[in-house]
């Protein structure tokens, strides 16, 4: 599975990425990954997700493209999603991101 | 038979003294059998309110007291990346001298800001009507960054590594309650030019509340935004020489350099460099010696809380160069001189046409 995670925005509009490829990781990070994208029902999600409150100003912005075998999807996520575990997944995503 | 039980516990500004007393349930049967229309008015008060409360119970007090006076509150967020859950820090209702550092910071600029709104432009809050103003700080784990959430601020702690807490640069604290002027006035829209609109009228505002804060005219001030956020690198933005900010600070200096992107809004926070330098470059035009907030800024605050919402930088342009003009020669020729740096040729609008 690779995830492609850009982020942008925020009061700073600093941007953001990673490129996560977690064939390359260890076994156990591997399965906290897909875990995270299980549980996020990232495949099914809409490819855009508007701020859950349009009147947010200097909100971040996600974009986030995974492919996993023959499925591939792209999501963009506009502020914070009002969805809990795919908070957790851009949470993550965040921390393992650089400039 | 009339209610006369409940009509106690209504006060004389028609709020339930007693919070949750009176059920909901109770009140919506009550307002069915109103008969006059001072009383309905009374219970429609009363059920706003107690759903308030029930949707929000530990601020509710608070937030009651400090109705509409433009009061400040600052609220704990325990780190959560939610206002559910916080709990009140510190209000104005009760001033006590604040422990925390973020607390201190909040309830300085806050004020700062709202004193600069109040004095130099006799504008009540940011709604002009008293709004009240609360803060959020500790907001998330490890957050990079401040917002406006649409009714309140927000401010993260920053990471401890890259970035210090959100709360310690007066003119972020002025961005982002300038960007609930916006919401009340302009509205531009959060996207492409009118976005880039947007951010800039919070930074220009954020600028002049540091210059006022601090008492410096156009030469002496430093034009940064977020000084002092980054722990390694001078600040977020330079709006006298946008691209300078930090270590590879992408953003544009000219018209010439407008970025086409799809990430942030279409580039929010990029492209407002342009519209910054031109205001900068105004007030520097008009006379260095002199402040901002004395000179082109009033023309500025006036031209762009009467924008139109999908107004772009050169809609920007005109409106203020016609609102300089009217105010006189000199004012008009640094408002010109301002849009020429970044180059963008005004063009006068007609008495009809202008912005008003």
């Amino acid at each position: 599975m690779r995830l492609t995670y850009q982020r942008s925005g925020g009061v700073a509009g600093i941007g953001k990425q990673a490129v996560i490829d977690t064939a390359a990781l260890p076994a156990g990070e591997r399965a906290a990954w897909e875990a995270l994208v299980t549980q996020a029902d990232f495949f099914s999600l809409p490819a855009s997700l508007p701020a859950a409150n349009p009147r947010q100003r200097d909100a971040f912005s996600h974009s986030l493209a995974i492919e996993d075998g023959s499925r591939q999807h792209t999501v963009e996520v506009q502020g914070t999603p009002s969805s809990v575990p795919l908070r957790a997944l851009l949470d993550r995503l965040q921390a393992a991101s650089a400039r | 038979m009339k209610p006369r039980r409940f009509e106690t516990h209504f006060n004389s500004s028609g709020r339930c003294a007693a919070f949750c007393i009176v059920p909901p349930y109770l009140i919506e049967h009550l307002l069915s059998k109103a008969k006059t229309e001072d009383h309905r008015r009374k219970l429609l008060a009363s059920l706003a309110l107690s759903s308030h409360v029930r949707g929000a119970r530990t601020v509710a007090l608070a937030r009651k007291q400090t109705h509409g006076t433009a009061q400040i509150s600052v609220y704990d967020a325990h780190q959560r990346e939610s206002t559910g859950g916080a709990t009140l820090l510190w209000t104005e209702a009760k001033p006590a001298t604040p422990t925390d550092p973020d607390v201190k910071n909040v309830v300085e600029f806050t004020r700062a800001t709202r004193d600069f709104y109040k004095e130099v432009f006799k504008r009540n809050s940011v709604d002009g009507k008293g709004y009240n103003l609360r803060s959020y700080i500790h907001f998330g784990e490890a957050w990079d960054n401040a917002q406006w959430d649409g009714t309140e601020m927000c401010y993260g702690d920053g990471d401890g590594t890259e970035f210090n807490s959100f709360t310690s640069s007066v003119d972020v604290i002025g961005h982002e309650l300038s960007h609930g002027v916006t919401q009340y006035t302009s509205d531009l829209d959060y996207q492409g030019q009118s976005g880039a609109l947007n951010e800039s009228f919070s930074d220009v505002m954020g600028t002049m509340i540091k210059q006022y804060h601090l008492k410096q005219n156009v030469a002496k001030a430093d034009w940064l935004i977020g000084q002092g956020l980054f722990k390694n690198g001078e600040a977020l933005r330079s709006m006298k020489k946008p691209g300078t900010g930090y270590d590879g600070d992408p953003q544009p200096a000219d018209m010439t350099h407008y970025k086409k992107t799809n990430q942030d809004s279409g580039g929010v926070h990029l492209n407002s460099g342009i519209p910054n330098r031109a205001f900068y470059e105004a007030c520097h035009a008009f006379d260095p010696q002199k402040n901002s907030w004395e000179t082109i800024g009033p023309v500025w605050y006036q031209t762009f809380i009467h924008l139109p919402s999908d107004a772009d930088f050169q809609t920007a342009a005109n409106a203020t160069f016609t609102r300089a003009k009217q105010l006189g020669a000199t004012q008009a020729h640094a408002v010109q001189a301002g849009w020429a740096a970044v180059k963008i040729d005004v063009k006068a609008t007609t008495e009809a046409n202008a912005v008003t």
